[in-house]
């Protein structure tokens, strides 16, 4: 399990990154730590408990990576292609989600509460009680994904597509919906009412 | 640490193992069902099940015991005298608890039942069916809804709100999540009829 160690530097409010003292924003040559924690996440070997917050990742193939309990709270992706991706019980709350793909992606148990997630793709992706609470969803994808007791409460969807999902149990209750398509899909066993 | 998370579909109900990094002792809270993926993965953890902590003793946290204790000799940690047969250690609030070298402190929420503790171990909170992602636990009524609400505003939102939730059914959370998306949660404590009902003169 990753830890929140507050970073050791006065006043910051990041969480120190694993196995450091500081965020990655104060690490000596962060640029470096920051490439050397990209190279550690895309090789092929499954990683767990990295703390990654508060980063800006753009045009990363992450596709095919394998991320267990890990931190990536108030980052920014920009273009990154996680398709295939194996992200189980990781933390992404508050961060912002621009042409990103998570086509064929495990995110089963994970939490990305509080996102901004724009132009994004998670069609034939594994989403079984994945917290979504309070995301600002718009042109996103959905279809052919598996959201079984995932948690869209409280968010915001414009042009979602949900087509043909397995929505058996998932919480849609406070959502504000503008053109959201649940064709195909048993919407009728989602909850959208308390 | 490792944490792992179960779901049962016994009541869609959530077990969790925790243990340390390199296997040995481990705690499993809230077994309503013992599956052979999760021996499994004790296994292939190398973990032996040391430790049971129940948040609460409804039938869907707590059913797997029977299996459990046919493989395990753990010691089970709860918050009233008895589950079933077994004999318990039974735990009071603010108690900390040395489990083989993780410590546990357990908090008393009553409100969905009276006996309903929650665990937090390192920086992940054990709710079970205290507080949900975008929900609070289920009650009898508007005293026990008051109650459960004043253990979850003075004993849990107090704390850090990175603090991780593992409730008792449904997706994992942080408090940070709740305290912001919740509407059950931010509805009820903005509601006046409650902030009477909290008075401590009707709430003893």
């Amino acid at each position: 399990m990753f830890k929140c160690v507050p970073c050791a530097v006065d006043g910051c409010k990041r969480y120190a990154l694993e196995d450091m003292y500081t965020c990655l924003h104060h690490a000596q040559d962060s640029e470096m730590v920051f490439q050397s924690l990209i190279a550690s996440i895309t090789d092929s070997h499954r990683h767990r408990d990295i703390v990654i917050t508060d980063a800006r990742f753009s045009n990363y193939d992450f596709s095919n990576i394998q991320l267990s309990t890990s931190d990536f709270a108030r980052c920014v992706f920009h273009n990154v292609d996680f398709t295939d991706a194996k992200v189980h019980a990781c933390f992404f709350d508050f961060c912002l989600f621009e042409n990103c793909s998570f086509h064929g992606s495990d995110a089963r148990h994970s939490v990305i509460a509080g996102s901004k997630l724009i132009n994004c793709s998670f069609t034939d992706s594994l989403l079984l009680h994945t917290n979504l609470m309070g995301i600002d969803a718009q042109f996103c994808d959905f279809s052919s994904s598996d959201l079984y007791y995932s948690n869209f409460s409280s968010s915001h969807l414009v042009e979602v597509k949900f087509i043909d999902c397995n929505l058996k149990n998932a919480d849609f209750r406070y959502t504000d919906r503008t053109s959201v398509t649940f064709k195909y899909s048993n919407y009728e066993e989602a909850v959208f009412t308390s | 640490m490792k944490v792992f998370s179960e779901f049962s579909f016994n009541e869609y109900s959530n077990t969790y193992l925790v243990g340390p990094e390199d296997g040995g002792d481990a705690i499993l809270i809230d077994p309503g069902h013992i599956s052979l993926d999760l021996i499994d993965r004790i296994e292939r953890n190398r973990f032996t099940i040391a430790h049971v902590l129940i948040t609460h003793r409804h039938e869907h946290h707590t059913k797997g015991l029977g299996t459990l204790l046919k493989i395990f000799s753990p010691t089970v940690y709860v918050g009233s005298p008895q589950v079933y047969d077994v004999p318990v250690k039974q735990v009071t609030d603010r108690s900390i608890m040395d489990l083989s070298g993780i410590t546990a402190e357990a908090i008393q929420i009553p409100g969905h039942t009276i006996d309903s503790f929650v665990y937090k171990i390192g920086n992940v909170l054990f709710t079970g069916d205290v507080l949900f992602a975008g929900r609070i636990g289920k009650t009898a009524g508007v005293v026990e809804t008051a109650l459960l609400l004043r253990g979850i505003t003075s004993r849990l939102l107090t704390l850090d709100e990175r603090f991780l939730i593992y409730p008792g059914h449904g997706t994992i959370s942080a408090l940070k999540i709740e305290k912001l998306f919740n509407r059950e949660l931010i509805d009820a404590m903005a509601s006046d009829d409650l902030a009477q009902l909290s008075h401590p003169s009707i709430v003893t």
